[in-house]
């Protein structure tokens, strides 16, 4: 453990051995399934630890710590702004106070409630705007998804950061993956953050049993809790316009506003098949939406898809053909990639993913690129809409995993926890990062003012849950400054900003960071950008 | 081809005889272009065509109906067009007339618009050509798509059976050539080919002085890229219509994004 001040820094949750790695370690608050191989904040992904390899464990899911509570934030009136999707201003959703991120009724609000009536002032957060709004061509949208812990940390978080930062035309977005919690679940948990333009219930088709990637894989419980799951067809044989219904439907039912085709993954082995068959379950979402329900094309893909010029020309000319859908949701699988919360350093994907948003772009389409963390946020410079982020590795990236063994029996290293740093636009060691916020001035490294980290400066002990609410903040200031300029200043903005992590990595005293956790793809980012 | 007095007795009206192009003869009867399908099934031809009804712009040809016609003792599918009087860019390029830069926004955005148009209908055009697009009243200004969306009846077989169909290979996009699955994106690759030609009086992938010698070489120029064109045009319409002959189908646009990039200029 590392000291701040005096002040011992550990995980809140203290120490819990793991039994190894088949087994799981229940939650009070998780159901009685295994909820997948989800990495929460704040822990390594695995590492080497001497000459001994461990493995992955199984962490619980929404691991609140019930006596941590929250430090209200105001004890003055509710601000609030009405949820534009209920048309007539009746629900507003709590941006400050103890209920912050809940949805209430606008008639029925409390009178010492302070209702927004304008959206001019910085002070004034705008209404949370509907699906279509937040996805129409120049707006910018960050979706966070659902972690698999500190879950509940979300509303609150996708809140706050509505009320600061709605005036720049961010727009908010949230998913969550609905074979894990059952539609009832994620229809509660969609619902409970108000703050959220956009809400996702993704069928995580590439989880489903026989994908080609089934990572994470669904487990037996869960397969058999998601009808559409049980009945998935087999690898290479086509979906049934009714599964495909099924899966729409499901969606439909656990909440979602944004309504996704299933997104298997994609066969590079087959492209026009593939291709085909995605088509074809497009033509059956688009055929099946209603109302203020906006449809995306949801594709899943290996990174060669991007990478290999054939591959991706193929897709790139299907996606251009395809005019009769305005969104684009695209989850690429990056290769492995060893430091914790690294972002992909291969030049050829990034100039995939350039290629991809400079389409997009073009088309005036929405491209939304899910689990991508910064480097989606990169990809805002070439016009990408929205991506995809979290508080956990997971969140923030879909990628090959290193296959790590471990001795039965064997003591797991202790978790690194870690801080989103954004002057840095990268993830370091709280260690690392006291250490910088300590010892340099704020005009090198600037202190975050988030409410999040000014409680956690209050705090007795580093709380990983409040830097997960600050994680989520942060890459929601960062996409803020992207959202705020005109698309044609969005990509000197961004190149801008990568320049400055740069250097100011360039100027940190020798040491400051660990090998591990040294921002390698900023270099890549600063000469793509150039 | 038809005797004229046949042509007339089966429409009850004096025609004139147009042309005879991939699918069969076209005449003229009064304000109507009659087209007479030579060798293709009533079923196959109106299924076809069932999208051209849904299309109604000033830079697409009217569809006026589809009916049956008995001429020598056979019936035909014949299909009714307005007659789009002023020519056809092909008339217009063998007259030595070429499209003048005062003219060219308004052209290339006609042949857009009127692609973009088939497009949102469902329909492909597949068969852009100098002879399929006319120009009303003469006018450059007003391009009018000709002879709609029949080309998925043309097939390698035929073309080799009929080759004045050949010149269609021209205008053809690469994956076209290549026997490959068409989209959108070839059609956009031929009004890029031919706003080019009627810039310059010259085919893109055929440099002045280097006749085709078969269609390898045309793909590979394809690959290399258009013969430039002149200096007076605009730089960003110099680089919107060589964007539009990639051989990558995506990087060519949609007709609307490129009508949108032609409306900025």
């Amino acid at each position: 453990m590392s000291s701040r001040g005096g002040i011992a820094v550990s995980d809140s949750r203290g120490s819990h051995p793991l039994e190894g790695p088949d087994d799981v370690l229940a939650s009070e608050t998780a159901s009685d399934e295994d909820l997948g191989n989800e990495e929460f904040a704040g822990v390594d992904e695995g590492f080497a630890y001497g000459d001994e390899e461990f493995a992955y464990g199984e962490f619980p899911e929404d691991w609140d710590d019930p006596d941590v509570q929250d430090v209200p934030e105001s004890e003055g009136p509710d601000l609030l702004a009405p949820v534009a999707d209920a048309g007539d201003g009746s629900r507003l959703v709590v941006l400050s106070g103890p209920r912050v991120g809940t949805i209430v009724d606008g008639a029925s609000s409390e009178s010492s409630a302070q209702s927004v009536t304008s959206p001019s002032a910085r002070l004034f957060p705008r209404p949370v705007a509907t699906a279509a709004a937040a996805l129409a061509p120049g707006e910018v949208l960050m979706v966070v998804h659902r972690p698999g812990t500190y879950a509940a940390r979300l509303p609150h978080a996708l809140a706050r950061a509505h009320s600061d930062f709605s005036y720049t035309g961010l727009h908010l977005g949230v998913s969550a993956n609905l074979p894990r919690r059952g539609e009832a679940d994620t229809a509660s948990y969609l619902a409970s953050c108000g703050a959220a333009s956009v809400r996702i219930a993704d069928p995580e088709g590439y989880a489903l049993p026989g994908d080609l990637v089934e990572d994470p894989p669904l487990t037996t419980p869960q397969t058999a809790k998601t009808p559409y799951a049980a009945d998935a067809p087999a690898v290479g044989m086509p979906a049934s316009a009714d599964w495909n219904r099924q899966v729409i439907r499901s969606q439909r039912a656990a909440g979602a506003n944004v309504l996704l085709t299933p997104g298997r993954t994609l066969d590079h082995n087959n492209p026009t098949a593939e291709l085909d068959e995605a088509g074809q379950s497009l033509t059956v979402l688009l055929d099946e939406v209603t109302g203020t329900e906006v449809p995306a094309w949801n594709l899943t893909l290996r990174a060669n898809w991007l990478i290999d010029p054939s591959l991706r020309n193929q897709l790139f000319a299907e996606l251009v053909d395809r005019d009769d859908v305005l969104v684009w949701h695209i989850r690429v699988r990056w290769p492995v990639n060893s430091k914790p919360y690294g972002q992909t350093l291969q030049t050829q994907l990034l100039e995939g993913y350039q290629e991809l948003a400079e389409t997009a772009r073009q088309e005036d389409r929405a491209l939304l690129l899910p689990n991508t963390g910064l480097t989606g946020w990169l990809c805002l410079a070439w016009g990408a809409a929205g991506f995809g982020t979290g508080p956990s590795q997971a969140t923030q990236a879909w990628k090959d995993k290193q296959i790590m063994r471990s001795k039965k029996g064997s003591p797991r290293p202790p978790a690194v926890q870690r801080h989103h740093a954004s002057p840095l636009l990268h993830t370091i060691s709280v260690a690392s990062h006291l250490n910088l916020d300590q010892t340099l001035p704020d005009t090198t490294y600037p202190s975050c003012g988030c409410t999040f980290c000014e409680q956690q400066r209050n705090a007795p002990t580093w709380l990983s849950e409040l830097d997960a609410s600050h994680a989520i903040y942060d890459m929601a200031r960062l996409s803020a400054l992207v959202a705020a300029e005109p698309r044609q200043r969005r990509f000197a903005l961004i190149r801008r900003l990568v320049a400055e992590a740069e250097a100011l990595h360039d100027r940190l005293p020798a040491a400051s960071l660990d090998v591990k956790e040294t921002p390698d793809h900023l270099q890549g980012w600063a000469a793509i950008l150039a | 081809m038809f005797h004229a007095d046949d042509v007339a007795a089966a429409f009850g009206g004096p025609v004139t005889y147009l042309g005879t192009g991939s699918f069969g003869e076209t005449w003229r009867l009064g304000e109507q272009a009659i087209k007479i399908i030579h060798r293709e099934s009533s079923e196959r031809v109106a299924r076809e065509v069932e999208g051209l009804g849904r299309v109604s712009h000033p830079n697409v040809v009217h569809l006026l109906g589809v009916d049956q016609a008995a001429l020598a003792g056979t019936d035909f599918q014949v299909l009714r067009f307005e007659f789009v009087a002023g020519g056809d860019l092909e008339t217009a390029l063998d007259s030595g007339r070429l499209l003048p830069l005062e003219d060219l926004l308004a052209f290339l955005t006609g042949l857009l618009s009127g692609v973009a148009a088939l497009h949102d209908a469902g329909v492909l055009h597949r068969d852009l050509k100098p002879g399929n697009v006319g120009l009303r009243s003469s006018v450059w200004a007003e391009p009018v798509i000709l002879d709609l969306g029949l080309a998925r009846l043309l097939d390698m077989s035929s073309i080799t059976a009929y080759p004045a169909q050949v010149g269609s290979l021209m205008y053809m996009a690469p994956e076209q050539l290549l026997g490959r699955r068409v989209r959108k994106a070839a059609d956009i690759f031929a009004v890029g080919v031919l706003t080019r030609l009627a810039l310059t009086g010259h085919h893109p992938f055929e440099p002045p002085g280097r006749p085709l010698q078969d269609i390898s070489q045309l793909l590979r120029n394809i690959e290399t890229g258009p013969v430039d064109l002149p200096l007076e045009v605009p730089e960003p319409l110099r680089a919107l219509l060589t964007r539009m002959v990639s051989p990558a189908e995506h990087r060519r646009g949609s007709a609307a994004s490129c009508l949108r990039e032609v409306a900025s200029l």
